[in-house]
């Protein structure tokens, strides 16, 4: 939690997006626009950021549109995917299944992108986050269907990859910057 | 049957398929971190294409409804994987013999041999 100070509280402003959207959120719970259903919501929302602050995010939380819609495609493609592939394997070897847990380094140093990593991570063919080492930015990802080196090899790259599509829309600009570079670095090395 | 229902049958169909393929591997496999590949992916799929199955029969506003619970499904399925599958590694409820490399286990084991210091860090998470 290197970025979070719960000391400070996040200033009265800076809560107006959480508010909306706690609003907008209990809207469609009831399914109604009434203006007394909006009232009540917005006294609601604001109880609940009263009651329950949340810490300072020292690093402002960057969208970028078009990279997060690229993230929900392919969020979708993973999801059919791994059900298929499990589907297959199941069928095939579920009594005796080869599985590994593997290292991954974490591509990001802020925290909200790391959550979204380890989800996207988790909701992939066969793997999921079973640890996340924060100080050391480690992912421990347990992984199905690894009877090969190559296979290790190619599980450890996908989680990666799905990093690298998380940072390109959530992450700080300088991350953004500095994962570039490494992408060339890996290509000058091969 | 308009296509609406058409299509909507053919969701319902797939996604109670996929429910059902959940419950297979559930059966199937023969530790708890397997078994939560089996009961999450699957099973996250086949709840998506349920509640499109059901949305396409339903008007805007109400559908927007289902939206939340589809949203809320895959924010909290990961989590749930990750919880459930540290306390399963913890207690050792992984089958032995299907393990083929675990680098998390070389990492404990190399903390223990060495400093204390970085065992406890670890620990807290």
């Amino acid at each position: 939690m290197s970025e979070t100070d719960e000391s400070q509280e996040t200033p009265r402003a800076k809560r107006l997006p959480l508010v909306c959207w706690l609003v907008v959120f209990w809207l469609l719970l009831w399914r109604s626009l009434d203006i007394g259903m909006v009232l009540l919501g917005i006294a609601v929302a604001l109880l609940v950021v009263m009651l329950f602050p949340m810490p300072r995010l020292s690093v402002p939380v960057v969208l970028r549109p078009l990279s997060a819609l690229w993230l929900a495609t392919h969020l979708v493609f993973e999801l059919v995917t791994s059900a298929l592939r499990l589907l297959w394997y199941t069928r095939k070897h579920a009594r005796d299944p080869d599985v590994a847990i593997v290292e991954v380094p974490i591509l990001s140093d802020v925290d909200h992108v790391i959550a979204v990593a380890a989800n996207m991570i988790s909701l992939a063919p066969g793997t999921f986050v079973l640890q996340i080492d924060r100080e050391r930015r480690l992912f421990y990802v347990y992984t199905v269907d690894v009877d090969s080196p190559a296979k290790l090899a190619k599980a450890r790259r996908h989680a990666i990859s799905l990093q690298t599509k998380v940072v390109r829309a959530f992450a700080p600009r300088d991350e953004l910057r500095a994962l570039a570079s490494m992408r060339d670095r890996q290509e000058e090395a091969r | 049957m308009s296509i609406l229902d058409i299509a909507s049958s053919i969701c319902l169909l797939s996604g109670a398929t996929f429910c059902v393929v959940g419950a297979y591997g559930m059966l199937r496999f023969p530790d708890v971190p397997s078994r939560l590949q089996a009961a999450t992916k699957p099973q996250t799929l086949g709840l998506l294409l349920v509640l499109l199955g059901v949305a396409l029969q339903l008007e805007f506003g109400q559908a927007l409804g289902l939206a939340l619970v589809a949203l809320l499904q895959i924010i909290t399925a990961p989590v749930l994987s990750q919880l459930v599958g540290r306390a399963a590694y913890r207690t050792g409820a992984i089958a032995p013999n299907t393990m083929v490399v675990d680098e998390l286990e070389l990492r404990l084991a190399a903390e223990d041999a060495g400093d204390a210091n970085g065992a406890s860090d670890n620990q807290d998470r």
